[in-house]
């Protein structure tokens, strides 16, 4: 089909056309006010893992134990159990916060490959809209948090709820082990969360999706379908003329066609 | 019941009262499962339940809270301990009392891990015997057991049919390991600083996956079936006259052996666009593209194809402007475009209905990316489909064969000599980046032979697309050379292929090969007969490879089946639209090395179902080719369809849309099949579509702008054929 008789039968199904545009600059909108929330804010926060007398300032202190609980509680920190209080200091239902990290192990080497069981886990999680990272520095007792939000803002809260929520955890279990004061751990938010905004293209990059996909789908149908009618009736006068002719055939002998026009006819 | 028996009786109304019926019957079979006896309706199981609690292996005095509880000695051991206990949930009565507290009998519920250690998991062949298992498990109840190996805190994850038994069973199994620890405490009492305490860190957290995933499955099932049912309706009733109108249509068609005086083709023609392919050709053949980055900043991806598509693309807008006549590209619509176009249109709309998600999990860039090449593979097939004309099919497909045995040779050079000269000659003069592993042995053992190519597979699976024009070269030969050197070509393409020491260099070129023989089974058969010695050239060339045990040695099937089940939550999260267009991230998530399981994660059924319909529409607009008058054109055709029919079965074995060699291959040839399709253009020289009046200055020569007049050229010898 010439690209001029596309345009014809566009054209000529103008009420279908203008519909199809109407549906697509639809989606269009629904896709923007939808996305409003599509996380453009990240920020970031650095915890030290620490004594009471800081590792800073004391030069007899090993640090060495200090790093490797580092890596503990940064993983300690995905648990459902820290996310609940880091939910409850910045003022959001647990629901919206997912965490993942830390990452290592020997299966990272390979890629990823994650079985079905733990998928299915990652899968409900994903709709969260707080997303939380935490990892562990190689050689030193800090974490770095990084945290995805909706708005710069709003990843910042929650950013700076993280402090605020592990230092909850942690001191409910040293109330309930009864840890004397100088054994304590003790977390230090080194400064407060640094925040940006990211993914600033990704709302227009969904708008154009949903206005192109809806677009080309229902034009592709109003062509497929008016070209199948067409195709439809032209077969079908064919037929017609073909039954015809073999009614003429049959009836009246002398008006047989040669052997080789109809073997032409064939090829 | 009378109503319907009403409808069935009425005759134009049978066929349809039939297909309804049938895809209800299609869409409860995909729902539910049938017994007979007793005759009854199961559910199948669509939707998962999942669950995740963690626990930390501790001491009395918290290792989170007391600073003197933690030393790096201690983190190990714990580590180590949470490996035990991750071993011991996995053993047979824990197992087996999980399976009694879940209410299942005398079944067992499966349990597995750690993955994350990758423990007991090998990508190499292990040669152990299996034993006889007596145990009944029930597999969809699972367990999955998880730590890193450095830190002391152990995952469980759960999966059953429902939240609440994936809930009960990751509780039931924290409290059987509590329980153990507790017994093994309480027989061997030790002091509080050595005695290990298991703390839960938090809840067990639940949810379902694929909530809706049935009823889409029925509802594709239904939709899926009327359509083919209404197109087979379709296609029986109006047969005849159809098979009319494919005759009158061949009849129409010029043969392409015969001469056409002042013909205008390449590469005997002024005509810029026929060359400019040919230019991508080359490149594609003989450039490593994806390895090269220009410094020019574009929207999306600077790698060296996107900027040559995009002025591919502008020469093509140029000439529709400005050229008319027979040198104007022609733009029409048939049914590959079509199903390119719904691909696209699909590929889109998956994007806007997850772009929530994705923004969510900062997958977008990926995505956009990936969109933006799918684009430049559709652009690019527009472009070569109104271009190409037929009588430059065969030329084009001698250039394929020529450049692929160029692309074999320097593949077997790099297998023998370990020298890369694409990447080596290119890096030269272009900023090529180099892939790792360039020439290296893979973690499983397998030298990595890139060609130009960014991925092994991909140039095994580039070589066996030209495979087919070779060996019908070979066939079609009118000449003994030009036999001999087809002949020549089909045993490099093959040795290349082979020296890329990938199983999918023998399976796709042994598809392309069945597909052949289906057609023309004798003179297939008669020149692989011939190809013996040549084949002994190859095993020579490729020997190590060759070996049972070396050919054995990778896991690589295994690892491709054991990802059928990782996925299945992948799949029944977002049955019909996917995830959004190749937003599965092989890097984050899993190498699926299959294109039709990544699609189906992506863009759902629907979008799998439309990827397909681009092979079957290109199979079938080349298979009326094949059965019609011309044999010249018959036998590309035929080329043509054993590529397309290869890429589809190489789309099961790796990733395909990812590497732009193959992609845009297969495009090249799905537009050969609709240029051999159409007749070829009365010869007429190119005119600017610029009118002057006559007597204008420089005369009427200088109007007809472009092409040169048909020159009196003695007549060609077609190239394919000899």
């Amino acid at each position: 089909m010439e690209l001029n008789e596309i345009f014809r039968i566009l054209w000529a199904r103008r009420l279908a056309t203008a519909i199809v545009v109407a549906l697509a600059l639809a989606a269009a909108a629904a896709v923007k006010l939808s996305s409003h929330s599509v996380p453009t804010g990240a920020a970031t926060l650095q915890i030290l893992v620490d004594s009471p007398s800081s590792e800073l300032a004391n030069l007899s202190q090993d640090p060495a134990p200090l790093i490797s609980r580092a890596a503990v509680f940064a993983q300690v920190m995905t648990s459902d159990a820290v996310l609940r209080e880091i939910a409850k200091a910045a003022g959001v239902r647990p629901q919206q916060l997912t965490a993942q990290g830390p990452y290592g192990g020997s299966g990272q080497v390979l890629n990823a490959i994650t079985p079905a069981e733990a998928r299915s886990s990652q899968l409900v999680a994903e709709k969260a809209p707080y997303r939380l990272t935490f990892l562990a520095q190689q050689d030193q007792p800090v974490i770095t948090v990084s945290v995805q939000g909706p708005t710069a803002l709003e990843a910042a809260r929650v950013a700076d709820a993280v402090y605020t929520g592990v230092q909850a955890y942690v001191t409910t279990a040293q109330q309930a082990g009864g840890t004397p004061a100088q054994h304590k751990v003790t977390l230090r938010a080194l400064g407060p969360a640094q925040a940006g905004t990211v993914n600033n293209g990704s709302r227009a990059t969904l708008v154009a999706a949903a206005l192109l996909g809806v677009l080309l789908l229902g034009l592709l149908l109003i062509v497929g379908v008016e070209s199948l009618r067409r195709r439809s009736r032209e077969l079908a006068g064919i037929e017609e003329n073909l039954a015809a002719e073999f009614d003429t055939v049959t009836r009246d002998p002398r008006a047989r066609r040669p052997a080789s026009a109809v073997g032409e006819r064939q090829q | 019941v009378s109503w319907a028996a009403g409808i069935f009786q009425r005759r134009r109304l049978r066929p349809v009262a039939i297909l309804v019926t049938v895809a209800a019957l299609a869409a409860v079979l995909a729902g539910y499962r049938i017994s007979l006896a007793p005759p009854a309706l199961h559910a199948r199981t669509q939707q998962l339940g999942a669950a995740h609690a963690q626990v930390l292996v501790d001491t009395s005095n918290s290792a989170i809270a007391d600073i003197e509880q933690l030393t790096q000695y201690q983190s190990d051991l714990g580590a180590q301990l949470a490996v035990n206990y991750a071993l011991y949930l996995q053993g047979y009565g824990p197992t087996a009392a999980l399976g009694r507290s879940l209410g299942l009998g005398d079944r067992s519920v499966a349990a597995s891990g750690p993955f994350t250690l990758l423990l007991g998991r090998s990508n190499t062949a292990q040669k152990l015997p299996k034993l006889p298992d007596p145990r009944l498990v029930d597999r969809s109840y699972r367990l999955l057991l998880d730590v890193d190996g450095s830190r002391p805190v152990l995952d469980i994850y759960a999966q059953a049919p429902t939240q609440g038994a994936a809930v009960k069973l990751a509780d039931e199994a924290r409290g059987l390991l509590e329980r153990h620890v507790a017994t093994q405490k309480a027989s061997y009492p030790l002091p509080s600083t050595s005695a290990a305490v298991l703390r839960p860190l938090g809840p067990t957290v639940g949810g379902t996956v694929g909530a809706g995933a049935k009823w889409q499955l029925m509802g594709f099932a239904f939709v899926l079936v009327m359509l083919l049912g209404w197109s087979l309706m379709w296609a029986r009733r109006q047969r005849r006259a159809r098979s009319y109108m494919v005759g009158i249509a061949g009849a129409k068609l010029d043969r392409l052996d015969e001469q056409l005086p002042g013909c205008d083709e390449w590469p005997y023609t002024t005509r810029l666009l026929p060359w400019a392919l040919a230019g991508f050709m080359a490149m594609l053949f003989l450039v490593p593209i994806d390895a090269i980055t220009l410094p020019i900043h574009l929207p999306v991806n600077g790698t060296l194809d996107r900027p040559v598509v995009v002025a591919l693309a502008m020469l093509w807008f140029a000439s529709l402007a400005v050229v008319s006549g027979a040198a104007r590209p022609r733009l029409k619509l048939g049914r590959v475009h079509v199903a390119v176009l719904l691909f696209l249109g699909v590929c889109l709309a998956s994007v806007a209905v997850n772009g929530q998600a994705l923004g969510d999990m900062d997958e977008l860039t990926l995505v956009v990316k990936k969109l933006a090449l799918l684009v430049s593979y559709a652009v690019f097939f527009f472009i070569v489909a109104s271009v190409l004309r037929p009588r430059e099919v065969p030329r084009f497909a001698a250039l394929m064969v020529f450049l692929g045995v160029i692309v074999a040779l320097g593949t077997i050079v790099e297998y023998r000599t370990h020298y890369n000269v694409f990447y080596t000659l290119w890096g030269k003069v272009l900023p090529v980046t180099a892939p790792n592993l360039l020439d290296q042995v893979d973690s499983i053992g397998r030298l990595t032979v890139y060609g130009p190519t960014l991925q092994p597979l991909e140039l095994a699976a580039m070589l066996a697309m030209v495979l087919p024009f070779a060996i019908l070269g070979a066939i079609d030969a009118a000449t003994r050379r030009r036999r001999v050197l087809y002949a020549i070509a089909v045993g490099l393409l093959l040795a290349g292929g082979v020296a890329t020491a990938r199983k999918t260099s023998l399976v796709v070129p042994a598809a392309a090969i069945l597909v052949l023989l289906a057609y023309r089974p004798r003179q297939v058969l008669r020149l692989m007969l011939k190809l013996g010695l040549l084949l002994a050239v190859l095993v020579h060339f490729v020997i190590n490879q060759l070996e049972p045990g070396h050919f054995n040695s990778a896991l690589t099937t295994t690892d491709r089946t054991a990802r059928y089940d990782a996925v299945t939550p992948d799949v029944l999260s977002h049955p019909l639209l996917g995830r959004g267009y190749e937003s599965y991230d092989p890097q984050k998530y899993r190498i699926l090395d299959n294109q039709y399981l990544d699609l189906l994660i992506t863009v759902g059924l629907i979008g799998l179902v439309s990827y397909l319909a681009i092979f079957g529409a290109m199979m079938l607009a080349a298979h009326t080719t094949i059965r019609g008058p011309d044999p010249r054109r018959s036998s590309l055709a035929l080329g043509a369809f054993a590529t397309v029919a290869s890429i589809a079965i190489a789309s099961a074995l790796f990733d395909v849309l990812s590497f732009p060699h193959v992609p845009y291959l297969l495009f090249f040839v799905g537009a050969m099949i609709i240029a051999l399709r159409e007749p070829s253009p009365t010869p007429e020289p190119a005119r600017l579509r610029v009118t002057r009046p006559v007597g204008h200055a420089g005369g009427p020569a200088a109007a007809e702008g472009l092409s040169r007049p048909p020159s009196p050229e003695p007549a060609r010898e077609p190239v394919l054929a000899g």
